[in-house]
């Protein structure tokens, strides 16, 4: 394909979120030409699925394969369940075509292993979707890399998303069963907070845990080998009830005897006025940098205003363009993506050992990831 | 009237006069300021003890033996075994024996506290981020921690209303070929239905630090925070950011504290053993920095 044509591409099972699916449409190299699921999934999914389809005016087919494979698409997006997410990249891989999905990586070890062999195997490009290109993170990169600060030694992250997610811990009535997580996600995609929907419950760490250590990817390049951590189910009775955080604290233990730290937590609405606060801390051998990802934002405020209206707005972002750019470039160049397949495997694995680590109540070795069996062009 | 002596040091600046026209019962007396505890004015009801000044046991044992209150708000400079013996003294002689970290008293941990209790729910996260210059750093070699890291471990230790059940203590592995640059540590706590990370350094350039508090419960969150007090100065280049600071109004607060807790003939004997647990917890920290283990600690 010559490096100004457009992509087609394929959005499988576009469940929760819309957001890649739009993102990636947000930019003129990439066209959505069909939705594609299963035909078993639930109702409630071909239902979502044909919205999405209807209000893009493409197609939706009850067939992943046919829609992979009569559409002459070069790229599949996938924004599922997150069980069934490895799924569907594997076998948009194997069908050759390149894989931009949603977070997480998978929820199981062998998932996440399986896909990174498949991407390798079928020489596709990979995307974890990320918040990389905001700019008060790239605004971070450049303060390091013109070495403002010296080599980092420490990095710090607060992800607090002041999100809530159903009732308040503690309401639940006597008596009353506990909250399913399924079908809450489900009825949470009226305001796009079903990050998390699927059968399976998962904590704050699994769900959003890759944007903060992809900011600590991108700035350090430096692989976690070590983490202890702590989680507690401190906001929702959701996550109290089925038994996941919505809490986490992380020390984090990196290569070239680097340290940081990890807080992350959907803390709910009351808890900050604008959706939460996200900061990042770095400490390097010549000083040290205080990032408010947020930044720059706009203050709002007017009569009547909604409670659950951000008072400050993040304006001037770029990210979705940015990230399909970055990917748009590393098919052109067979390069990597700014987030590929090993990349987002090493963060599974380190959120896989500080869920560990939360078990046992003592600091865990990071699993190493597959090695990579080639080395692309760095972008 | 109470009259207070103060004994401090240089890393200390108040203004005294201005600090004991605002106390109620009690006024000042700056007699005795520099004079490491050793000349202690008759008529002085009570003596506190400020700044960074390494202290002799000796010096608070003759305050509290001459029949005077005592506060002790330096760093922390005595171990558990000390803060034990001089609080005997203390019961023996009839007078008050108050071990403070005067950092409680800024307004904006007032504020925080005055919020937990009421309106934040449990606390689920204390975090704390305090960055200093390599010139500002004083590793107590009893505790073998610097000092602003322990009176941060005492902040957490007040602000969760409860002892940690674990402590994880990490120090950056290469300082060793940054010297002479400070530091680099981070203190993970594990509490009942809680957590707390304290992030410290010592490795900034010369110049200002950086301090960081946020505080989230399950009802509500403060963040307290440098980031969000600076002000911005232009003299051409890139603008620099000049903290607005808290003033010196905490401690007042914490001498009135003082004060009002002698006129009503509380027993302070309480902040020592607060003090003492604090210190348990840092020797954790040092076990834990060494073993690069958790430490479980077993239920108050």
């Amino acid at each position: 394909m010559a490096r100004s044509g457009v992509f087609r591409c394929a959005v499988l099972s576009v469940v929760k979120h819309d957001y890649v699916a739009r993102g990636m449409a947000s930019h003129p190299r990439f066209e959505l030409v069909v939705v594609g699921d299963d035909p078993q999934v639930p109702d409630w999914a071909h239902e979502r699925n044909q919205q999405f389809a209807d209000a893009h005016s493409i197609p939706y087919i009850r067939d992943i394969d046919h829609a992979l494979r009569e559409f002459d698409v070069q790229v599949a997006i996938v924004s599922s369940e997150a069980e069934r997410h490895c799924d569907l990249s594997i076998r948009a891989a194997l069908a050759g075509k390149h894989v931009v999905q949603d977070k997480p990586l998978a929820t199981q070890r062998g998932e996440s292993d399986r896909l990174v062999t498949a991407i390798e195997q079928s020489r596709v490009k990979f995307l974890m979707w990320n918040r990389n290109f905001l700019p008060a993170v790239l605004h971070a990169r450049e303060q390091m890399t013109s070495g403002a600060i010296g080599r980092p030694c420490a990095v710090h992250i607060d992800f607090y998303f002041a999100k809530d997610a159903g009732p308040a811990r503690g309401t639940r009535q006597p008596g009353y069963p506990p909250l399913d997580w399924h079908s809450f996600q489900i009825s949470a995609h009226v305001d796009g907070s079903d990050g998390g929907v699927g059968h399976e419950p998962m904590g704050e760490l699994a769900i959003e845990g890759i944007y903060p250590l992809g900011y600590l990817q991108m700035l350090t390049g430096a692989r976690v080998r070590r983490v202890f951590a702590r989680s507690a189910a401190c906001f929702h009775q959701l996550y109290a009830d089925n038994r996941v955080e919505d809490l986490a604290s992380v020390t984090l233990e990196m290569e070239g005897g680097m340290i940081g730290s990890l807080v992350i937590g959907r803390i709910g609405a009351a808890s900050h006025p604008s959706g939460g606060e996200i900061k990042l801390h770095v400490l390097g051998t010549e000083g040290g940098l205080v990032v408010g990802e947020s930044r720059p934002e706009v203050g709002v405020n007017y009569r009547n205003q909604p409670a659950r209206e951000a008072r400050q707005r993040r304006v001037a972002g770029d990210n979705d363009y940015l990230l399909a750019e970055n990917f748009a470039h590393a098919i052109d160049t067979d390069g990597e993506t700014i987030l590929g397949a090993h990349a987002s495997h090493a963060i599974f694995a380190t959120v896989e050992a500080a869920l560990e680590s939360c078990r046992t109540g003592q600091p865990v070795e990071v699993r190493p990831s597959p090695r990579p069996q080639s080395t692309g062009t760095t972008l | 009237m109470l009259t207070i002596c103060v004994v401090t040091d240089n890393t200390v600046h108040a203004d005294w006069q201005a600090i004991s026209a605002r106390l109620r019962g009690a006024t000042i007396d700056e007699s005795a300021k520099a004079s490491r505890g050793d000349k202690l004015p008759e008529a002085c009801h009570s003596v506190v003890f400020l700044g960074s000044q390494a202290l002799e046991k000796m010096a608070i044992e003759r305050a509290l033996g001459a029949g005077k209150h005592v506060v002790l708000a330096t760093e922390p400079c005595f171990s558990s075994e000390v803060l034990q013996v001089v609080s005997g003294v203390a019961q023996k002689n009839g007078v008050q024996f108050a071990v403070v970290n005067p950092d409680r008293y800024l307004p904006s941990r007032q504020l925080i506290k005055q919020q937990i209790d009421g309106k934040f729910g449990d606390v689920g996260l204390v975090r704390i981020h305090r960055w200093e210059s390599v010139a500002a750093e004083a590793t107590l070699p009893h505790l073998g921690l610097p000092a602003p890291l322990v009176r941060d471990i005492e902040q957490v230790l007040w602000l969760a209303g409860k002892p940690p059940t674990v402590v994880y203590a990490r120090e950056h592995a290469a300082q060793e070929s940054l010297s002479p640059r400070g530091r680099f540590l981070q203190i993970h706590l594990g509490f009942s239905g809680g957590m707390a990370l304290i992030d410290y350094t010592a490795g900034l350039p010369a110049g200002a630090g950086y301090n960081s508090l946020s505080v989230i419960g399950s009802t509500g969150a403060a963040y307290g925070d440098d980031h969000q007090n600076m002000q911005l100065l232009y003299r051409g280049g890139a603008p620099q950011a000049l903290r607005t600071g808290e003033g010196t109004r905490h401690l007042a607060a914490m001498l009135q504290e003082f004060v009002d807790a002698v006129a009503t003939r509380q027993d302070l004997s309480a902040t020592v053993t607060a003090w003492r647990r604090v210190l348990t917890v840092v020797d954790d920290a040092r076990q834990s920095l060494v073993t690069h283990r958790a430490i479980h600690r077993e239920a108050e």
